[in-house]
């Protein structure tokens, strides 16, 4: 073989592959970023990572609202019981403002969504970390072939054959049923006394800001809720100086609220509202959403044009 | 720009072939000054992708150099001056390394005698950036200054050292180049057209490397990071993998630098130094130092060690136990400013003293044994070498004396060796991993040691390379997971590249 042909076939043969690859997983098309899926997409784990590719494309063209929080807004907030309004739930379990704050700018740089809800509580601004390295543009190079995609098919995979350890299962809407915790680590309505301390970050709190701005520099009206906690009146409530600073940062929003100031005693007040002492239960997330549907009634109004998304999922 | 990066393989290295061997002379003959230029104009372009600000530092160096080496070679053989030029070129170099690297290593130290004898504030650290490849192209320009006080080598043009030097195959992290080496190739005919063969030969090796650094080093560096970084008490098990870990991904993430730029070079028709030879199956630290990073190991030889010895007159074994010692720290410490580095010196300058205690016995160890207690040595070298401070390295090594036990904690050992993604998940080493990720990492380092250990490396399989068919599916396979994995992981650039 000359060493001409030699290079042809070996350089060939490697690009052919690679095209191969690349061109499989622009057909499967599983984070919506080629406009290519006619259905709806679901998450099939690495939540952060899918998310972020969501928010390139699918979420702004399909969805025109965001909410945006931790855990504690992740699991089990199915923003379909917001009746009339297409809303993502963009949380991220474990997540600070820096890393879903990071998400949700890419759905807010395509323009097309109008409204942000954010969940407030300490855990979303207490640091700024970014707890993996995927969050990146490179990601979505990465998406067209690598191992990402490689862990993320043996996760489907596994999902489908196990489908009882399938925390995403029916959810269209990026929510989450349940966190896996160790069955150990499970308890009933913990409560937990409040603290003093101020948790906020000075890198959270700035890029918590800087969302804002970004997003009523687009026009997207922002609503803000302190998450609920159980018994406020008895445990107390979450730091003043923490409350403080979130209104002062916050202020000029829409609608800013706090679950915990006494007006919302059936969820407050009911410990079947809650999984533990932080994330709610599904009659609790029930409540919540509620209380956020009022509140985009008055703020955005409905508006079955934009709402179409993909309405109610099987 | 890294040279494991989709812009330096798929743009910058195609492109500058093809405008370098289009502006080559016809074969009648004249000059090739438009493409020695064009290579230095995108030399410099690349250096200056990796950090613009820096870029007249190495202009400077050139130039100082370029200055220094007309007046050393100008000077008289053997005169008084021509010796006082070379100290001054040796101390402005020498000078140059040390501001950049180690001003914020010594500051606190002479900031606090300061302190003590004359009172004031303690002196602020400066924080410099370190440019890149400085500490290579400094110990080049050395080497050179040397070659031209020696009357070795004639002082070069200004292009040909800016070229010389800034060539961007080895900028960033060497091969540390001779010029009687180097710059002939440049200036051979015979090199200025385009070869199919070596173009083959250069693809080959490349795509190894990129293989060792994208596919293995990368892959390993996660347990690395794992075990240095964030662990605060390992086990036996973990602590050994960690470690491990990171010998490997050091081998394969330099090695595997050097073969892309060697294979990147031969694209040229330019054949860069040799920079390694199997050395994780060396027989003993004089064999490991022959292996691993030749070109330094050549330069600390020649440069520091040889003259140490001669100073020493009349030399005596103590005392070229003690050059080899004062040599292992200054070579250690050239790696890092920073006292773990030099204790990575120490460790394999005792080793090495200790294989020429041993070798005035003359005894032989067996081959299995002789291998055991150098590769020990390497590793344990290495734990100081990645550990970001002695509270870590000692951290490590209590994990490997088994102080913390054989494997976690509730972990059954004979479940990890069987893969139990639930055995697993109580590692503390693998947490965050995922099943997948810490399967290839374990794979890797068994098959990357056994490989390290026994295939031929990439010297070897350059020198037999034929372009077979067998050879062009192992090209398609190297490049293919390459890409697979540059795909994977964020940018990350070579451990040498920092130095």
């Amino acid at each position: 073989m000359t060493s001409r042909r030699f290079l042809l076939l070996g350089a060939g043969l490697a690009l052919a592959l690679a095209a191969l690859l690349v061109g499989f997983n622009v057909l499967m098309d599983e984070f919506g970023l080629y406009g290519l899926r006619q259905s709806p997409i679901r998450i099939w784990g690495y939540e952060r990572a899918s998310k972020f590719l969501l928010a390139q494309r699918y979420v702004p063209e399909h969805f025109e609202g965001l909410l945006v929080g931790s855990s504690s807004a992740d699991m089990l907030m199915d923003t379909r019981r917001l009746e009339g309004y297409a809303v993502y739930n963009l949380s991220i379990t474990g997540g600070n403002i820096c890393e879903v704050g990071r998400i949700a700018r890419e759905a807010l740089k395509r323009g097309h969504i109008r409204v942000l809800v954010l969940s407030l509580s300490p855990y979303l601004t207490k640091d700024c970390r970014m707890k993996t390295n995927e969050l990146e543009p490179g990601l979505k190079n990465a998406a067209l072939g690598s191992l990402f995609t490689l862990r993320f098919y043996q996760s489907k995979l596994r999902l489908l054959a196990h489908p009882e350890g399938d925390s995403f299962r029916d959810s269209w809407y990026g929510f989450q049923y349940d966190i896996p915790l160790p069955v150990e680590q499970r308890g009933g309505a913990r409560e937990r006394p409040a603290s003093a301390d101020n948790p906020v970050d000075p890198e959270a709190a700035r890029n918590l800001a800087e969302l804002v701005q970004e997003a009523r520099a687009r026009g997207v009206r922002v609503l803000a809720f302190f998450h609920p906690l159980l018994h406020p009146e008895k445990n107390g409530t979450y730091p003043e100086p923490y409350l403080r600073q979130m209104r002062s940062l916050l202020a000029g929003i829409d609608q800013l609220w706090d679950f915990n100031d006494g007006t919302f005693p059936q969820l407050t007040g009911d410990a079947a509202c809650f999984f533990d002492g932080a994330h709610l239960s599904a009659k609790g997330a029930g409540l919540v959403l509620a209380e956020i549907g009022r509140r985009l009634d008055a703020t955005v109004g409905r508006d079955p044009a934009q709402a179409k998304a993909f309405g109610r999922q099987p | 720009m890294l040279v494991h990066s989709f812009a330096f393989l798929f743009l910058f290295l195609p492109a500058t072939a093809f405008v370098y061997f289009l502006l080559q002379p016809k074969p009648d003959g004249g000059s090739n000054l438009a493409a020695r230029l064009w290579l230095v104009a995108v030399s410099l372009f690349f250096y200056a992708l990796s950090g613009v600000q820096h870029l007249p530092v190495l202009l400077g160096s050139i130039l100082g150099n370029r200055l220094l080496a007309r007046a050393i070679h100008a000077a008289p053989a053997g005169s008084r001056q021509r010796r006082l030029l070379l100290i001054a070129g040796l101390c402005a170099n020498i000078s140059l390394l040390g501001f950049f690297k180690y001003a914020d290593m010594f500051l606190p130290t002479f900031g606090a005698a300061g302190q003590a004898l004359w009172g004031g504030a303690a002196p602020e650290l400066l924080r410099l950036a370190l440019p890149l490849g400085l500490s290579f192209f400094t110990l080049q320009q050395i080497a050179y200054l040397m070659d031209v006080y020696e009357g070795l080598a004639e002082p070069l043009t200004t292009l040909d050292h800016l070229l010389f030097t800034g060539f961007f195959a080895q900028v960033m992290a060497g091969p540390i180049a001779r010029v009687r080496q180097l710059m002939p190739q440049f200036h051979d005919p015979e090199r200025w057209r385009f070869s199919w063969d070596n173009a083959a030969r250069g693809l080959y090796v490349l795509a190894l490397g990129l293989f060792k650094k994208a596919v293995l080093a990368d892959t390993l560096a996660r347990f690395a990071a794992a075990g240095f970084d964030q662990a605060n008490q390992l086990s036996l098990a973990e602590a050994w993998t960690a470690s491990l870990a990171f010998t490997l991904q050091l081998y394969f993430d330099f090695s595997g630098y050097v073969d892309v730029v060697t294979g990147a070079a031969l694209l040229f028709n330019i054949q860069l130094a040799k920079n390694f030879d199997s050395p994780l199956a060396a027989l003993s630290l004089i064999d490991f130092w022959r292996r691993w990073h030749i070109t330094l190991s050549n330069f600390i030889t020649t440069y520091i060690y040889t003259p140490l010895v001669r100073a020493w007159t009349p030399i005596s074994f103590p005392k070229s136990l003690l050059a080899i010692l004062v040599t292992m720290a200054i070579a250690g410490l050239w790696h890092g400013a920073a006292w773990t580095f030099v204790a990575f010196g120490l460790v394999h300058g005792l080793g090495l003293c200790a294989t020429h205690l041993w070798r005035k016995r003359k005894t032989r160890l067996p081959a299995a044994l002789a291998w055991l207690l150098t590769f020990f040595t390497v590793n344990a070298g290495f734990v100081f070498f990645r550990a970001h401070d002695f509270a870590a390295a000692f951290r490590v090594f209590s994990g490997m004396a088994g102080q913390n036990g054989l494997v976690p904690a509730g972990v059954a050992f004979w479940r990890v060796l069987l893969l139990d993604p639930l055995a697993f998940d109580r590692v503390p080493l693998f947490d965050g991993m995922g099943y997948l990720d810490t399967v290839l990492g374990l794979g890797f380092l068994v098959l990357g040691l056994a490989g390290a250990l026994l295939l031929p490396n990439s010297g070897r399989l350059m020198e037999q390379f034929q372009p077979t068919r067998r050879a062009a599916l192992t090209l398609a396979a190297w490049l293919f997971a390459s890409l697979v994995f540059m795909n994977s992981f964020l940018e990350k650039g070579f451990v040498y590249r920092d130095f």
